[in-house]
């Protein structure tokens, strides 16, 4: 009895165990309302049984089931997930790992949600396509990251119909070196955008907006690294053919070395678009604006390449390659704060004008509109640049000559001791108008 | 079993029980606390935020519940504030339509307000709300997102219910602000004349088609914001920027801002005064990304108003006002702050649509035009604006300080600077400018390759424009101007 004794006391013993071990968990699984709830003291008591309550404020997707990250994921969008929709929590698979997904987290669910993406390598093999009023956050760029494992065409599409209220923020787009696009907007409008992303080996174009994204955006904070992935047609950010609210905050580097940079960092193909914060490198041309598209009233702020461009800005006329023989509409740009950050470089050439600026830095230039004079074409413009037609102004008469790129620019003496007030280069000096 | 036996097993129950529960027991935390394991079998209290879900009752509305939180003393609602997770709540476990005359901040307007710094995350669904939420100092509400329609899933929507405040109208939502209360018999001023650190990102407000307006703030300054926010069918101001009229408070929403990302659309029943933004005697840190219009039969005076100084509008789209920007147009106030003038503002990608009169109006009280007054600002100078875009039949600009209109669709630099020769009997004001527009009447200046134009016509450009000839050659003239629809050699 004793010695048969013993073991039946322990295993009763455990049994108690198991069950009472079993209710230090029930308190928090009796309330539940849903898998996935969050549980929170519903009193100053504990956590004990009938003190745990479950709270639906996110759906913990970590305790779903399902195969892997996406699929988990899609449990939280297909089984119970609310009418008004929710906030799902993933952060907590796989955090800091190396993960597959095999599908996408949406499959054909179309519900709004925020998905909370864990940090760590998210290799996916097939678009995602978020769905209307999906936003996805990660933990940040660099910890977050989304890696295509093959030429995917695109690792995410904001939308795939007109839809409003998609975005991304603070995670990572790694290309893998692959042809494809980073991220893509063909349809996403109003409250869309994007934020603090990172778009890393990218051979294609990091961010394309275009089609039926108007009133998208702003995008903002992406940094646009291929490494040494780039090819010639490698391009950081293209909008084509729609008005948005605009990239503020760009970094484009091409890994590549001199001599094989991509052609373009960022194609403007569109109208009513604001470019601001952006700085390049490793490209021929920073931005290219006409090349493929109409572009009409954009403006571009605070452009500065790394002294390794060939053209900061260019602007297409019909002057070809890059820029198409048969040239589009380009007009009214406004150009604030534009630089080489060293070199020898332009910081604009505009081919409508025929003017090519190599000042290192340039306050600004205004394009207008384009009239008829006499046999040719003029344009309304306005540039701070002394190497073009400008307006100067001064406290006396001018002393040298002026310079031939400098022809038809003005000068205003304000001293009241000259006798001429106003002059103009006629190419090699300044001619007293009067 | 010996007596031994059960007397072990006895021990062993009662050490297991303790085992189990004295983790759980001895860990007794703060209602709406987080449960996080503190060991591998026992949970303990989180004070990252408090979830309101632990203060949620069918028969409570959310806004008594959010009261209930910040006013608790027991346990005591934290002195610097916390994160109030409201996202739990919803159609289940509260009554998400908020009492006649209560908020977050009193059950009791008259005789309580509650003033305690916040970070509240409020649920996706719709929340109904008959009472002005005044939003005190310190206080971030922030939504699980904005909306183009109301009450869309994944989105959060703060309703105004019908008849809105009883009716008297005001705002959805009040930016800081005083209030006179009564308390034990006293009247006593609460909340701040000078706020800041107020903001509301990622929802919705839906005014119900209600002569109300969406946000007011005359009090909140620095770091107060709005960030992704739509405003629907508040037929007074989507967003008034403005400074207290009257009292010592000096308060204002200047500092305040950028508002960005903000989608206005006053509907179908938009009246003559609705409008998107008015800026108002304040200097805010601009409107940065803004889709605003309005779907009524008779379009209303205007989608912005902007009567301040130093501000920066940027990525507008604007549709269905009669101006898309009328600047000077409101009679100018002198308060605590002073007199404000319009002066130093930006305008940047601005784009209108076909159904509009001007996409930009200045307004001159000597000269009125259309929805300007007589009584409006005097003195507007420095303003400048780049990349604007109108359409079809639309005065792309009405510069009723220069008497100029700009019809060109789009128009890259328009830059209005300061008088230089004051206008008299006979004497027309005349202002420092520069525009690219070419055409009619606003003189320009054109570089081109054409080398002698000189009695070509310019019958496309106003009379007065420049032309210079921007390379060498030619007949050796190197500017002309613009006289009676002809080039006239200058020199």
């Amino acid at each position: 009895m004793k010695t048969t004794g013993t073991p039946g006391i322990l295993s009763t013993s455990a049994a108690i165990l198991l069950v009472l071990g079993s209710l230090s968990l029930r308190p928090v699984q009796l309330h539940a309302q849903a898998a996935g709830n969050n549980a929170v003291f519903g009193s100053s008591s504990a956590c004990t049984s009938g003190g745990c309550i479950a709270s639906t404020a996110f759906i913990d997707a970590s305790i779903l089931s399902g195969s892997d990250l996406c699929a988990k994921i899609n449990t939280a969008l297909t089984s119970g997930y609310p009418a008004a929709g929710a906030v799902i929590d993933a952060r907590g698979i796989g955090s800091g790992t190396t993960q597959s997904c095999a599908g996408t987290p949406w499959g054909t669910s179309t519900h709004p949600s925020t998905i909370l993406l864990p940090s760590g390598t998210i290799q996916i093999s097939s678009t995602w396509a978020l769905p209307n009023g999906t936003r996805i956050v990660g933990t940040g760029p660099g910890q977050t990251i989304i890696q295509a494992t093959s030429n995917i065409g695109t690792i995410i599409e904001m939308g795939s119909s007109a839809s409003n209220e998609i975005s991304i923020e603070d995670l990572t787009l790694d290309g893998e070196g692959y042809s494809l696009n980073g991220i893509a907007n063909s349809y996403a409008q109003e409250l869309s955008y994007v934020r603090n992303v990172n778009l890393y080996r990218i051979a294609g174009t990091g961010l394309l907006v275009s089609g039926s994204a108007q009133n998208s955006g702003p995008y903002t904070d992406i940094v646009f690294n291929s490494d040494a992935d780039a090819a010639t047609t490698t391009v950081c950010a293209q909008i084509s053919g729609v008005s948005t609210r605009g990239i503020h905050g760009l970094t484009c580097i091409s890994g590549n070395s001199s001599g094989s940079y991509p052609g373009t960092a960022i194609l403007l193909d569109a109208s009513n678009n604001s470019l601001e914060d952006i700085q390049v490198q490793g490209f021929l041309n920073g931005i290219l604006v006409g090349k493929d598209a109409a572009a009409q009233n954009d403006v571009l702020l605070n452009i500065s390449g790394n002294g390794t461009l060939t053209n900061v800005v260019h602007i297409c006329g019909s002057t070809p390659t890059p820029c198409p023989s048969t040239p589009y509409t380009v007009t009214s740009l406004t150009l604030v704060g534009i630089a080489t950050g060293g070199g020898t470089n332009n910081s604009i050439k505009d081919d409508l004008t025929k003017t090519t600026l190599t000042d290192p830095t340039v306050a600004l230039y205004v394009l207008g509109k384009s009239v008829t004079v006499g046999a040719a074409t003029g344009y309304s413009r306005f540039t701070t640049s002394v190497n073009t037609t400008t307006w100067g102004v001064g406290t006396s008469a001018p002393s040298t000559g002026c310079a031939t790129s400098t022809t038809g620019s003005l000068f205003s003496n304000t001293s009241t001791s000259s006798g001429t007030a106003l002059y103009v280069c006629n190419g090699t000096s300044w001619a007293a108008i009067k | 079993m010996t007596r031994n036996q059960k007397r072990a097993v006895r021990k062993i129950s009662l050490a297991a029980l303790l085992w189990v529960a004295v983790p759980l027991l001895a860990r007794a935390q703060s209602k709406g606390n987080n449960a996080v394991y503190s060991g591998t079998s026992s949970v303990t209290g989180s004070s990252a935020y408090i979830d309101a879900t632990a203060y949620a009752n069918t028969s409570t509305t959310i806004c008594a519940t959010l009261y209930n939180i910040m006013s608790s003393t027991s346990p005591a609602y934290p002195t610097p504030g916390a994160v109030i997770d409201a996202r739990g709540l919803n159609s289940s476990n509260s009554n998400l339509t908020c009492a006649t005359n209560t908020s977050p901040w009193t059950l009791s307007p008259g005789t309580e307000y509650i003033s305690k710094p916040a970070r509240i995350l409020l649920p996706a669904g719709k929340i109904v709300i008959s009472y002005p939420w005044v939003i005190p100092d310190y206080t971030k509400i922030v939504g699980a997102g904005a909306s183009t329609s109301s009450g869309a899933a994944g989105a959060t929507t703060i309703q105004a219910a019908s008849s809105f405040n009883g009716g008297l109208g005001g705002p959805m939502i009040q930016m800081g602000g005083q209030l006179t209360i009564t308390v034990s018999g006293n009247p006593e001023t609460v909340g701040c004349a000078v706020c800041f650190e107020i903001s509301m990102t990622d929802l919705t407000l839906d005014g119900q088609s209600q002569n109300i307006d969406g946000v007011d703030n005359s009090n909140a300054e620095e770091l107060s914001t709005l960030q992704r926010v739509a405003i629907l069918n508040t037929e007074g101001n989507g967003v008034l920027l403005s400074t207290v009229a009257s009292g010592p408070s000096n308060g204002t929403a200047s500092h305040s801002g950028p508002y960005q990302d903000l989608y206005i659309s006053a509907g179908t029943s938009a009246s003559s005064g609705t409008t998107c933004v008015k800026v108002y005697n304040a200097q805010p840190r601009g409107i940065h990304g803004l889709t605003c219009s309005a779907g009524s039969t008779t379009a209303p005076h205007a989608g912005i108003y902007l009567d301040g100084g130093n501000v920066s509008l940027e990525n507008l789209t604007i549709s269905g006002f009669a101006d898309g920007v009328l600047i000077g147009s409101e009679t100018p106030l002198m308060n605590a702050n002073g007199l404000q003038d319009i002066y130093a503002d930006v305008l940047s990608n601005v784009t209108g649509s076909t159904n509009m009169t001007n996409l930009v109006h200045i307004c001159n009280p000597s000269s009125v035009n259309g929805n300007c007054t007589s009584t409006g600002f005097t003195g507007t100078e420095d303003i400048a604006m780049a990349s604007l875009t109108g359409g079809s039949s639309i005065n792309t600009i009405r510069d009723d300080l220069t008497g100029s209109i700009v019809t060109d669709t789009i128009v890259a630099l328009y830059d209005l600077g300061e008088p230089v020769q004051a206008s008299g009997s006979n004497v027309a004001s005349s202002y420092s400018r520069f525009t690219t527009s070419p055409s009619t009447p606003v003189p320009t200046w054109l570089v081109g390759t054409a080398v002698n134009p000189t009695n070509g016509s310019c019958s496309t450009v106003d009379n007065g424009s420049l032309y210079s000839r921007g390379i060498s050659g030619g007949s050796g003239s190197t500017l002309w101007g613009c006289v009676s629809g002809k080039w006239i050699v200058i020199k």
